[in-house]
């Protein structure tokens, strides 16, 4: 990263400090080990006198310790008193050498550090510097010590003060430059020495530099178009023209051009060189302006964003007022943008919430936002309106936190939309209740129903046997035929209960979804069946492997009816076949069946296979309750499959089965059938 | 010394069911003698010696006890808790002999502590052979717990 400008000025304005007390320190040398050429670099030059010297460093010093502006620490302070004291060291010396000027009297200062021999080049009292370097180290002293008084824009003091004795400078350089005695020496008295006069430039330049941030001298360190040229143009215009005239007159002197030549080649370098100089700079700032307009469109470009927003975007202070409102924020709040700007935002806030922004702005001024809070807010009109809002501070390009953005969205619709949502789901959880209330009492009534009911059954069947026994004697035949229907009535009708409570029990229990076996429940069933009635020879073809999805407990109340059907209605064969198999690819259209070859079923009456209660035979052909099938369509439409029957009378019978249970993920494609 | 005869007690309220069981006992030749409880609360009195039977010892442990679940006042499994709970009591054999073919009630019958449980069969021939074999068995293949003193 570029150091940024201020500071490289100040650095130059440290490095001529540096340079002013090198310089010093040089001459002090020489004076002290007499090395003339130290003194006066070139034999026909006046010397610099040790006072020169000793304020060169006095002046250097205390430029290279007045960098801070205001000190914070204690060495800091005694940095800034110490320099203090040589700016005054400084003043005082030229003050009292002007005075010896003017009153004429010898106070006794100039020989103190070393001596001069009367009859030096130049020298009209000797070790006294020259008048016109008094009087600029007087204004340099000033300048030093006034460096930090005065407004930070407008007239500074020291920079005033620097410009004296730049001038001083530059007059003594031009009148040696230019060979005129009286730039640089006045009247009969020692004239400024060469290195005196560069050297008071330079710590004049130190001097105007030192607080660049401060007065005039701010424009050189611009970021914009005026920093620019003057940064671009300053040196070269002042060191131009001399350059030119200089390198003209060589040139004329030294033969290589002609003397009338020198003028309109001076003039005609100037022009080419001023007109570089210009082309170059209007190059440059074509550029930057070039940029500046590409971020001005980008900056209308997002300003468009912000204005063309639903959301109310607006920005505003550290202690809450408002600097910039939207058209979302107008359509929101009801407040236009003239009104809104400038005033606070508790404005916009319900009383009940004046704890929060406070909050939230201490979060934004510690550089951490908000997301999505969920608030109330105040209208023009005084209506209330639910918001969501996001806090985020806007950052200076110093990284420091100036102001907070805040993206208010209305969430009216959405508050409702949730209401309606906790609305529903208190109704869902309602009926919920009631259907578990419902299941509770459906669980009540069949428990009493498989109790209650079976009582007096055993009572007609126990009272009817008991008559029959008791009174064998005394009952006729048909006295003993109708009690032993009663009794039969009373059995038939234990075993419908029975069979309606396994219904009732396939419709209201969960189910369990496990990978069965169907194969090994198949040949379990058959076990019983064999094991009921060992005295009949039935084949089984039970086809290995098959297994499929389902409650298990479910599933073996399918195949006990299915097979104890084909049992029943092969109860006449001589030689009964039962077979259990499927077809087709699982997944596909695959199917289960069970297939006899029994009393079979006329398919004119298929559709009634499945009713409860529905009979294609009369309990004298064949026993059963009617309701076995509909129990296995029930369980069946239970797992998500379907259950259909082909048939011939008396070409046995074949009942077809698909399960649409998966196991995957533990889903199931359990659906409802009425 | 004096053979006491182990009772059977029947804890039953339908009277019908009551008169069919005793029938059953009779016909099968079980001649213990069988002590009717029609609800929950008469039969407490007579297993602790309480109310209507106060006096009887309650270490005078029945040979079984057919509990029938559901009892006015105070019903089935109840009595059978108690049974269990107390020290005197606790090792009467104790058969649940019901109706009711609901699985939560046979799980709790367990649970509490019963011996066995028997569905009571419509058919009534079914059902006095159920008798019979209860009645064989817990009177006579088994061994009764010890009575106290």
């Amino acid at each position: 990263m570029k150091t940024p400008l201020p500071a490289r000025f100040k650095a130059f304005s440290r490095v001529t400090g540096a340079i002013g007390m090198t310089a010093a320190l040089l001459v002090l040398a020489g004076w002290l080990l007499d090395i003339a050429v130290l003194k006066s670099i070139l034999p026909d030059w006046v010397s610099m006198k040790p006072n020169t010297a000793l304020c060169f460093l006095l002046a250097g010093l205390a430029l290279w310790l007045l960098q801070e502006e205001t000190p914070a620490t204690r060495a800091g302070t005694a940095r800034r008193r110490l320099a203090q004291v040589c700016a005054l060291a400084v003043l005082l010396i030229a003050a009292l050498t002007l005075a010896e000027y003017l009153s004429g009297r010898d106070l006794h200062l100039d020989q103190l550090l070393f001596q001069e021999p009367p009859g030096t080049v130049e020298t009209a009292v000797p070790g006294r510097m020259a008048p016109n370097t008094a009087f600029a180290f007087f204004f340099l002293g000033c300048a030093l010590l006034l460096l930090d008084r005065g407004p930070r824009r407008g007239f500074q003091p020291a920079q005033l003060c620097g410009l004296m004795v730049a001038m001083v400078g530059i007059l003594g350089l031009l009148g040696y430059g230019y060979g005129i005695k009286r730039l640089y020496g006045l009247a009969a008295y020692t004239p400024i020495a060469p290195p005196t006069a560069l050297v008071l430039l330079l710590l004049a330049a130190g001097v105007l530099f030192a607080r660049p941030d401060r007065g005039p001298v701010e424009v050189f360190t611009s970021e914009s178009a005026g920093g620019v040229m003057a940064r671009r143009l300053a040196l070269p215009v002042l060191v131009l023209p001399v350059a030119v005239d200089l390198l003209a007159r060589a040139a004329e002197g030294g033969g290589i051009i002609g003397e009338s030549v020198g003028g309109l080649f001076h003039a005609v370098l100037i022009m080419v060189v001023l007109g570089a100089l210009v082309l170059t700079t209007a190059a440059w700032l074509e550029r930057t302006d070039l940029q500046r307009r590409q971020a001005e469109e980008k900056t209308a470009h997002l300003a468009a964003i912000v204005e063309g927003s639903d959301d109310a975007i607006l920005s505003k202070t550290l202690e809450g007022v408002i600097t910039s409102w939207n058209a979302g924020a107008e359509k929101q709040y009801g407040y236009t943008a003239a009104e809104a700007v400038g005033r606070p935002i508790s404005l916009l806030i319900p009383p009940d919430r004046t704890q929060e922004m406070a909050l939230i702005l201490e979060k934004v001024a510690r550089g951490e936002g908000v997301e999505h809070v969920e608030t109330t807010r105040l209208r023009k009109n005084g209506e209330l309106v639910p918001v969501s809002l996001t806090v985020s501070p806007i950052r200076g390009p110093d990284g420091t936190v100036r102001e907070a953005s805040t993206i208010a969205r209305d969430i009216t619709e959405r508050k409702r939309a949730e209401m309606e949502i906790l609305d529903l789901n208190a109704q869902l959880s309602q009926r919920a209740l009631a259907l578990e209330a419902a299941n509770k009492e459906l669980e009540a009534f069949s428990y009493s129903v498989s109790h209650d009911l079976r009582a007096p059954l055993r009572s007609l069947d126990g009272f009817s046997l008991a008559l029959l026994e008791d009174y064998a004697g005394t009952l006729d035949a048909a006295a003993g035929s109708h009690l032993q229907r009663i009794r039969a009535a009373a059995q038939r009708m234990g075993l419908i209960i029975d069979d309606l409570l396994k219904l009732s029990r396939v419709t209201r229990a969960d189910l369990r979804v496990e990978q069965v076996d169907l194969s090994a429940l198949a040949r379990a069933t058959a076990d019983d069946l064999r094991q009921r009635d060992p005295g009949r020879g039935v084949e089984f073809v039970i086809a290995d492997g098959l297994s499929a999805a389902g409650d298990p407990r479910l599933l073996r109340m399918v195949l006990d009816n299915l097979l104890g059907n084909a049992w029943k209605f092969t109860s006449r064969c001589k030689h009964a076949r039962i077979e259990f198999g499927a077809r087709g690819e699982d997944g596909g259209s695959g199917f289960f069946f069970v297939k006899d070859n029994g009393a079979g079923f006329d398919m004119a009456h298929a559709g009634k296979l499945f009713g409860a209660f529905q009979r294609l035979h009369g309990p004298e052909e064949y026993e059963g309750t009617g309701i076995g099938l509909a129990t296995v369509q029930r369980i069946i439409h239970r797992h998500g499959g379907r259950v259909w029957a082909e048939g011939e009378v008396g070409g046995g019978a074949t009942l077809f089965f698909t399960l649409g249970t998966r196991l995957d993920n533990g889903e199931t494609t359990d659906k409802e059938r009425p | 010394m004096i053979v006491r005869e182990r009772v059977i007690l029947l804890v039953e309220d339908n009277p019908d069911d009551q008169v069919l069981t005793q029938r059953a006992l009779a016909r099968n030749n079980i001649l213990n003698p069988v002590v009717l409880a029609k609800d929950g609360v008469e039969a407490l009195d007579y297993l602790f010696g309480t109310g209507a039977y106060a006096g009887r010892d309650p270490s005078a442990l029945p040979a079984v006890v057919l509990l029938d679940l559901k009892l006015p006042k105070v019903d089935g499994l109840e009595v059978l808790q108690r049974i269990r709970s107390d020290e005197r009591t606790r090792p009467t054999p104790v058969v649940i002999l019901t109706s009711s073919k609901e699985e939560q009630d046979l799980v709790n019958g367990y649970k509490l502590g019963c011996n066995s449980y028997v569905h009571k069969p419509v058919d009534f021939t079914q059902f006095s052979e159920a008798v019979r074999t209860l009645g064989l068995y817990w009177l006579i293949l088994n061994e009764p717990p010890p009575m106290g003193r």
